[in-house]
């Protein structure tokens, strides 16, 4: 379930913290997923969102309409993204990690 | 090809000439109808047509004779599908879509029937054969019913009853699903885990806590209060984990079941009178493991956001 990340991808259309002023909480995982898209993108999402047209992967719950902003699953599995990147996991073991916690 | 689809022509045929009126514009005798519940990850799935008793006393020994292999439903048969194995009554069922049969009987034992040919009319009653999955049910008397009803009356962590209702027999079936998740773990891996920890709440994280867990207590969550330190024992009893509170945070959380996701990654479990009530997947309970021994352990919610933290005492 989990997609291949495009080349090239980039944060570029990550919402910025002023579009998120309304959900301050979700503002960490938004700046946390920012730093890490090449790997976001090769991570698919558990929250049911899949089907919402425009979908590709866990960062386009971060772009758009930012529906990350309020789903609290989007903003988890951002965040253990985050978290298993920085503690030196691949991108194969980072998807097993959501998988396990969110699958 | 021919033969398999003649009765289900006649069968037609035989309807609309008993109906006396013409198809068109007429509402079907018995509307098609779906139920589905998923259980841990297993989706159990009824696909049926619904028949009315339309005023009849006794459905059974009247409109369905006794001794007769039945679809319960109308038309074309009840389906079962299930996208992992599953048990029915004690008896595997492996995953896949099966016609759903019923033999019957008038004072004894009915047969239940699943047979691998999925779409078959009611009149095509499968024979026998090795690969059907049958067992014995004993229906039950209840007031009566007028429309042909499943449903899933009673949903357990580890299963559901599925219940089949028409008229006065209720025959309910007893689906175990596959856990997603074992609750023993190896004892050589628990060993890691074992021992007393010291157990905090990170300030202004209770109420999180406090609605994960709220079906469990008597306090209003908006006025939650971050329950005081505490300690937590990690101990390994009859092949599972288990986590001691002392004291619990909240009442029914004395005693948790830690149940493996991943490596070093557990689910606290509340047990309810020895069985297993309500696996809280919301909190994901994460070991540090360095050198096979846990030095601790985090308490994240859903949004990953860390609430707790434990610390093994010297």
């Amino acid at each position: 379930m989990h997609p291949e990340p495009r080349p090239g991808i980039t944060a570029a259309r990550v919402l910025p913290k002023e579009k998120l002023t309304d959900h301050p909480d979700a503002i960490s995982a938004f700046e946390q997923v920012r730093q890490i898209p090449q790997i976001v993108d090769g991570i698919g999402c558990h929250c049911g969102c899949a089907t919402r047209a425009g979908f590709y992967s866990l960062l386009s719950c971060y772009e758009g309409d930012g529906m990350a902003m309020m789903c609290e699953v989007c903003q988890g599995q951002g965040r253990l993204a985050f978290r298993l990147h920085q503690a030196g996991k691949t991108l194969d073991q980072i998807r097993a990690g959501i998988d396990a916690r969110y699958g | 090809m021919l033969s398999r689809a003649f009765p289900v022509f006649a069968g037609m045929i035989g309807l609309a000439l008993a109906s006396g009126s013409p198809l068109q514009g007429q509402i079907r005798a018995s509307e098609r109808g779906q139920v589905s519940q998923t259980v841990d990850g297993t989706t159990i799935k009824l696909d049926y047509a619904r028949p009315r008793a339309r005023g009849r006393d006794s459905v059974f020994g009247g409109e369905v004779k006794w001794g007769e292999v039945w679809t319960p439903g109308a038309n074309y048969a009840t389906t079962l599908e299930l996208d992992k194995d599953v048990q029915i009554n004690g008896h595997a069922v492996p995953k896949g879509k099966y016609s759903v049969w019923m033999t019957v009987r008038a004072d004894s034992d009915w047969t239940v029937i699943f047979d691998t040919t999925a779409k078959l009319y009611h009149t095509e009653r499968p024979a026998e054969h090795p690969w059907q999955i049958r067992f014995a049910v004993r229906p039950e008397r209840r007031p009566p019913l007028e429309v042909l009803t499943w449903w899933f009356p009673e949903i357990r962590p580890d299963g559901a009853i599925l219940a089949m209702q028409w008229g006065d027999r209720y025959v309910p079936l007893n689906v175990t699903v596959t856990p997603s998740h074992p609750i023993t773990i190896a004892a050589n891996l628990a060993r890691q885990y074992v021992g007393k920890y010291d157990f905090a709440w990170v300030p202004d994280s209770a109420t999180a806590a406090s609605d994960t867990t709220s079906h469990s207590s008597t306090a209003d969550s908006s006025n939650a209060k971050a329950p005081p330190p505490t300690s937590f024992e990690v101990v390994f009893d009859q092949g599972s984990l288990w986590g001691i509170w002392d004291p619990a945070p909240w009442p029914g959380m004395e005693k948790v079941l830690l149940i493996r996701a991943a490596d070093d990654l557990f689910f606290p479990t509340m047990m309810k009178d020895g069985q297993i009530y309500d696996t809280l997947a919301d909190l994901a309970v994460e070991f540090k493991v360095a050198n096979g021994r846990a030095s601790g352990f985090e308490v994240r919610i859903e949004n990953d956001d860390l609430i707790a933290t434990a610390t093994r005492k010297p």
